[in-house]
């Protein structure tokens, strides 16, 4: 329990950094929604970190943007949800993911 | 499947929260961070220019010596316009009015780009420091740069020229009679529109603000017309304008709050 809440706070902590980044670099490369899709691929099916990062990433684009809350984290829930189901039906994952 | 009915519910909730105190919680947000992106934006800013200057040398040679005979006219204009100036003066003086030309300024700062809105910034200064809807924002060189939509404590969310819809009353610099449509067309993109075929636009042409409509105050710098597009078909004319200030380098702005 407590290593996943070191993991999310480390999480909010690298989202929060990456946001600022973005909002002066370069806001129109969606750096924050390849990071969320990078989690979910790579994480177990049964993980719920992906879930999570959608949920921060999701958060923290609706406070730079001129969306309504809940609108990106919508978005990055159905992309998170709809990874993880392809994983589970359609590929066949290496044992040390398993 | 009830623990997932609850988060669902959960979630509902802390979304119906975060939408009804959004306004604070997004300048509480942008309060919080504008240190650290002050600190990244000069670091770029100093980055981009040390590479500048590596990579555009004989740019900057070309550009400095056109710069010096610009100086160099602007001398003798300033010099004019120093006698006039005072010739005005007097003038106003016999004839007893007094100057109109009393701008309330905020000094203000760029403090980032929106998401999903590439024609809106965030700057520093909200409604604590009496700023609201549709106060004008310029640079310290009078150049126009947009409009405040939204006000927060702290922040304003402002609309550049460029932003799709958004429309005022330009006119060009020492041909005033010249006057048309200034309109935002998104990503940068502005576009002089109304101008009847027979004016004699040209390219190279000034555009600044006219007072008509009320929207902006007389006499701020716009832009640059870059391209004109005429035809037969039409009873305008367009121009494609350059807009003087670049997103990319803005760092300290001002707020009219009174004009």
């Amino acid at each position: 329990m407590v290593r996943e809440i070191k993991k999310i706070l480390i999480l909010f902590l690298f989202f929060y950094i990456l946001v600022l980044f973005e909002t002066i670099i370069s806001p129109f490369f969606p750096l924050l929604f390849l990071f969320v899709i990078l989690i979910n691929l790579f994480e177990a099916p049964q993980g719920k970190m992906g879930i999570f990062s959608a949920l921060i990433g999701g958060f923290f684009l609706e406070v730079f943007s001129q969306k309504f809350f809940g609108f990106y984290c919508l978005i990055l829930i159905c992309i998170s949800f709809f990874i993880k189901m392809i994983i589970k039906r359609v590929i066949e994952l290496p044992s040390f993911l398993k | 499947m009830k623990e997932k009915i609850f988060c669902l519910f959960l979630l509902v909730f802390v979304f119906v929260f975060l939408n009804f105190f959004s306004v604070k919680i997004k300048n509480f947000f942008y309060y919080f961070s504008s240190p650290f992106q002050s600190t990244i934006l000069e670091t770029k800013n100093f980055l981009a220019n040390f590479f500048y200057t590596f990579t555009k040398k004989k740019h900057l040679i070309e550009e400095n010596e056109k710069l010096k005979k610009q100086i160099y006219q602007l001398m003798v204009d300033k010099e004019r316009l120093y006698q006039l100036e005072r010739e005005n003066e007097i003038l106003k003086k016999a004839l007893k009015i007094q100057s109109q030309n009393s701008f309330e300024f905020f000094s203000s700062q760029f403090v980032s780009k929106i998401f999903d809105s590439p024609d809106k910034i965030l700057i520093k200064g909200g409604k604590r420091d009496g700023i609201k809807k549709g106060d004008p924002v310029i640079t310290p060189e009078k150049v126009l740069v947009g409009r405040v939509e939204e006000t927060f404590e702290n922040f304003s969310l402002v609309s550049l020229i460029s932003q799709k819809d958004f429309a005022f009353v330009g006119k060009v610099l020492n041909k005033e009679k010249i006057q048309g449509v200034v309109k935002g067309k998104g990503n940068g993109k502005v576009l002089l529109e109304k101008i009847p075929l027979f004016d004699n636009l040209k390219e190279g042409d000034v555009i600044i603000t006219s007072i008509l409509g009320g929207i902006f105050p007389e006499g701020l710098l716009v832009g640059e017309v870059k391209k004109i597009e005429k035809s037969d078909l039409e009873p305008f004319q367009k121009a494609q304008i350059s807009p003087f200030f670049k997103k990319e380098k803005l760092n300290y702005l001002f707020v009219i709050i009174k004009w």
